[in-house]
């Protein structure tokens, strides 16, 4: 091929070109340590590199609400221990106070005493973690337990506290203070009633049971009513309605939507939907004044369920005998404050199996944590040997094409004519 | 039997052919780097021998030489090559306008190198994380509307960089007219080539009528053909009468037939499409001639305003998807947020992008309590939802995606116009190979010449010398 200076000029420019800016591609992503620079470098993983990074970030989220749930869990835990021991003393008194040879001064005096310990109760009911009080539900930022005399009136919420701990995934952190019961007023003409917007005591995991007159109803969890498909309705797929109607066991999410059969009823009956089984730490509390709960009111107190009593209802009943110096009824106090004492038992087996969960997860967190890194490294880090290797071989390249350049264009018949 | 003189006039065409061959080379030598050049050859040609038809006479007809001449300065090019450099270069410049386009775009964002909005999508759906755990603390609320207000400005920005650099190559006019825009500058530029070439095509037909070479005109015409080429296809036919060029071209331009004999005055023009928003090219006699933006893949057609109009309908596009981003989070903020008590506003994000008022509510930015805390667990779900039926990935996956794409459009036009520069390169070389200047052959060629300039300016001597002897010194 004929070759003239006019190529031999275009090439050397364009090969010069060519090398200095992959030698400056190479020098960039060294300098950096970075092979990403730009989202046209390896577009394939931008995508990727974005998802770990963004991972990383809420991972970041989750092991801090993870830390929040472990303070928060042994706080709970060291409050109803405390709370156990309070029980303890109690029933010793109780035994002490059925004792024959007590003499009704000696029993006032106990009983003085256990007036004084419904109050150590109550401040354990007002412990607070970071100025947020931890019995009191979401309305958390004023004490919620209050005694007014013989009475003790709740003013925080049902709402759960929770703490996403992977995506989509969230726990309670808290033990509930209190319980509500749920009243429904039958709608005149309709065999079914909605339920859509109840008490937080419901949410999550628990035991539900529907009585009315002695009757148990039967529950239908439904995906949506009237049409409308509340946001986080729980999928009836995933709820174990056990064969005895109106018992039903949620395993996991928030039951937010569900139709109760009330054919046969007639307008103004009322339901109630309780909590099987597990009381709130404190007890139970039914509705007196908009956002008012009465925990233990002495007026209502002979009238309560006894599936509702809880601490406070058991130490003021315990008081109450000691003064009216009615040892048989001191004799069962000792029993029932027995059963007041296994329900915070319970409530605090409940905290410490999540506290376990919660640590595995931390531990499970940092070994992600570790990998994500990893991976982010791989995705976006240059390999600094190879480059380093490259940079040089580029480099020798690009000196090469400046003196064979400069040295074959310097070449002409000129310099041999005179 | 030649005349006394006849020497003399051999000597004095020697002279004079050397001396043309000379500022032919003078004119390769100083022509060696204009773009388009074609070297040119000063043909030598014996003169017509002297023709003596006498009987006896010992010099039969056609023996004597009569010495030398320029038959014609002849083009050194290989014609045939055009038509391939031309195509290269209508398939290179369908990418090489891409690559500045997507340089730019890949700006926009400034992922993934450091932080961007889709950080700025974690962090914001990470505070709302936070007013969960906290559902009622006012400081967590205002950090909610602050990154908010971040995410949405960096999205504007983004988004309004996309349209600066969308209108930089169309920007619309009144109804369907292209008021600016570098495809409007190409075309503009197009029409000039036309009249340009139709100008020099006049000349260089007037010039071979005369019988001359029109060498250095139709080398400036191949320059602008083959810049032409760069905006669209183009064949040219070149017409011959009886084997020789008459100097007459057909152009086919983008599928548009162009003569220049008779003069063609085709004009090209732009216009939007009232109905579909297409960029159509029209023709003042034809009417439509290419939809480009229905003909954008057509690399058959190619050329930088189809490659043009392809990286401007991407620009869209990806406008669209990050639109949609943001109209999708508005509107799941404002489903989750249903029903929020009458002290709360479910109306987090306001407006579109598209529409150019995307912004966190102005209620909510000023007094950033309006935030309902409660529904914060709900508004973080949004992240882990499909955006909806049809975009079945959450918003910071199509985020993801959206960037890959930039990222592959950009690395894929670098990729494709690097390979066809190469091959329009090589084609380039090819043509450059006969047609370039050699300084070295010419000079080497000047050196000939300057010799057969002397000898022939020593034949004029040694003739004067002949000469002078025979009518001075004779016969004294």
């Amino acid at each position: 091929m004929r070759v003239t200076n006019s190529m031999i000029s275009r090439n050397s420019v364009a090969n010069m070109q060519n090398s200095l800016s992959r030698l400056a591609g190479t020098q960039e992503q060294l300098s950096t340590s970075r092979s990403m620079l730009r989202l046209s470098d390896k577009p394939e993983n931008v995508s990727r590199l974005q998802a770990v990074k963004g991972s990383l970030s809420y991972l970041e989220q989750y092991k801090k609400n993870v830390d929040d749930g472990i303070s928060y869990m042994e706080l709970t835990d060291s409050s109803m221990q405390t709370l156990n021991n309070i029980l303890e003393q109690a029933a010793e008194m109780a035994v002490q106070g059925a004792n024959e040879t007590y003499s009704s001064d000696d029993r006032k005096t106990l009983a003085e005493q256990i007036d004084k310990m419904i109050d150590e109760v109550l401040d354990l009911a007002n412990s607070s973690l970071g100025g947020k009080y931890i019995y009191a539900g979401t309305d958390n930022i004023t004490a919620a337990f209050k005694r007014d005399g013989d009475r003790i009136i709740y003013t925080g919420n049902f709402d759960g506290i929770n703490r996403e701990v992977l995506s989509g995934d969230s726990y309670r952190i808290d033990s509930p203070g209190v319980t509500t019961g749920y009243q429904i007023d039958v709608l005149n003409g309709t065999n079914m009633v909605d339920v859509t917007q109840r008490p937080n005591t419901l949410g999550n995991t628990g035991i539900f049971t529907l009585n009315y007159d002695g009757v148990n109803y039967s529950f239908d969890p439904q995906t949506t009513l009237d049409g409308v498909t509340p946001a986080s309705l729980i999928d009836p797929a995933t709820i174990d309605t056990t064969t005895v109607p109106g018992t039903l066991i949620v395993t996991g999410g928030d039951l937010v939507g569900l139709r109760i059969d009330v054919s046969g009823m007639i307008a103004g009956d009322e339901f109630k939907i309780t909590i099987n089984n597990k009381l709130g730490v404190f007890g139970h509390a039914e509705e007196t004044a908009p956002g008012e709960y009465d925990v233990y009111n002495a007026t209502t107190a002979a009238t309560k369920d006894p599936a509702d009593m809880g601490v406070f209802d058991m130490l003021f009943k315990f008081r109450d005998n000691l003064m009216n110096d009615d040892t048989a009824a001191i004799d069962a106090s000792i029993d029932e404050i027995n059963k007041a004492n296994n329900q915070v038992l319970e409530r605090r087996t409940g905290v410490g199996a999540r506290y376990n969960h919660f640590e595995a997860l931390q531990d499970q967190m940092n070994d992600i944590e570790t990998k994500l890194t990893d991976n982010q490294d791989k995705l976006e880090g240059a390999d600094m040997y190879k480059l380093s290797i490259n940079y040089s071989e580029q480099q020798t390249t690009y000196q090469a094409s400046l003196a064979s350049s400069a040295d074959i264009m310097k070449i002409s018949l000129l310099n041999f004519l005179d | 039997m030649p005349g006394t003189f006849f020497g003399l006039e051999i000597g004095r065409r020697g002279l004079q052919t050397h001396q043309r061959a000379l500022d032919v080379t003078s004119h390769n030598l100083t022509n060696s780097s204009t773009e388009g050049y074609t070297r040119q050859v000063a043909v030598f040609t014996q003169t017509d021998p002297y023709t003596s038809p006498e009987l006896d006479s010992s010099v039969k007809k056609g023996q004597l030489g009569t010495g030398v001449t320029t038959s014609m300065i002849s083009r050194i090019r290989d014609e045939y090559l055009d038509p391939q450099v031309r195509m290269a270069t209508t398939d290179r410049y369908y990418w090489e306008d891409q690559i500045d386009i997507y340089g730019r775009l890949e700006n926009c964002f400034a992922e993934p190198d450091s932080s961007g909005i889709s950080d700025q999508l974690v962090n914001f759906f990470k505070n709302w994380m936070s007013l969960n755990n906290d559902p009622q603390d006012a400081g967590v609320k205002a950090t909610v509307m602050e990154t908010g207000v971040q995410l949405a400005t960096q999205m504007t920005y983004a988004y309004s960089q996309m349209s600066y650099i969308q209108e930089s190559i169309v920007t619309p006019g009144m109804l369907t007219d292209v008021e600016s825009g570098q495809i409007k500058d190409q075309v503009e530029r197009v029409n000039d080539l036309l009249t340009q070439i139709q100008n020099y095509t006049e000349a260089i037909i007037k010039i071979y009528d005369l019988g001359q070479q029109p060498n250095d005109l139709l080398d400036q015409r191949d320059l602008l053909l083959d810049e032409l080429s760069q905006y669209g296809s183009l064949d040219v036919l070149y017409d011959t009468q009886n084997g020789t060029p008459t100097g007459e071209i057909t152009m086919n331009f983008l599928g548009v037939n162009i003569t220049t004999v008779p003069r063609d005055n085709k004009t090209f023009s732009l216009q939007i499409n009232g109905a579909s928003g297409n960029i159509e090219l029209y023709e003042a006699s034809l009417g439509l001639v290419v939809d480009l933006t229905a003909q954008m893949d057509n690399i058959d057609l190619g050329g930088s305003l189809l490659g043009l109009e392809k990286a401007r309908q991407s620009i869209i596009g990806f406008k669209d998807t990050l639109d949609a981003i943001a109209v999708n989070l508005r509107d799941k903020i404002i489903e989750k947020n249903s029903e929020p008590p009458a002290a709360f506003i479910a109306e987090f994000f306001t407006g579109s992008l598209a529409g150019g008022d995307f912004r966190v509510n102005g209620q909510i930015v000023n007094n950033s309590s309006l935030i309902d805390g409660t529904k914060a667990g709900d508004i973080v779900n949004i992240n882990d939802e499909e955006m909806d039926a049809t975009r079945t990935y959450s918003l910071e996956e199509c985020f993801g995606l959206l960037t890959t794409d930039i990222g592959a459009k950009a690395a894929g036009a670098d990729g494709m116009a690097a390979s066809l520069e190469a091959i329009q390169e090589q084609m380039y070389n090819l043509r450059e190979s006969v047609a370039g200047v050699s300084v070295d052959e010419e000079l080497t060629k000047m050196v000939q010449f300057q010799y057969g300039y002397q000898a022939s300016s020593r034949v004029v001597t040694m003739m004067d010398e002949l000469l002078d002897n025979l009518i001075n010194r004779m016969a004294q």
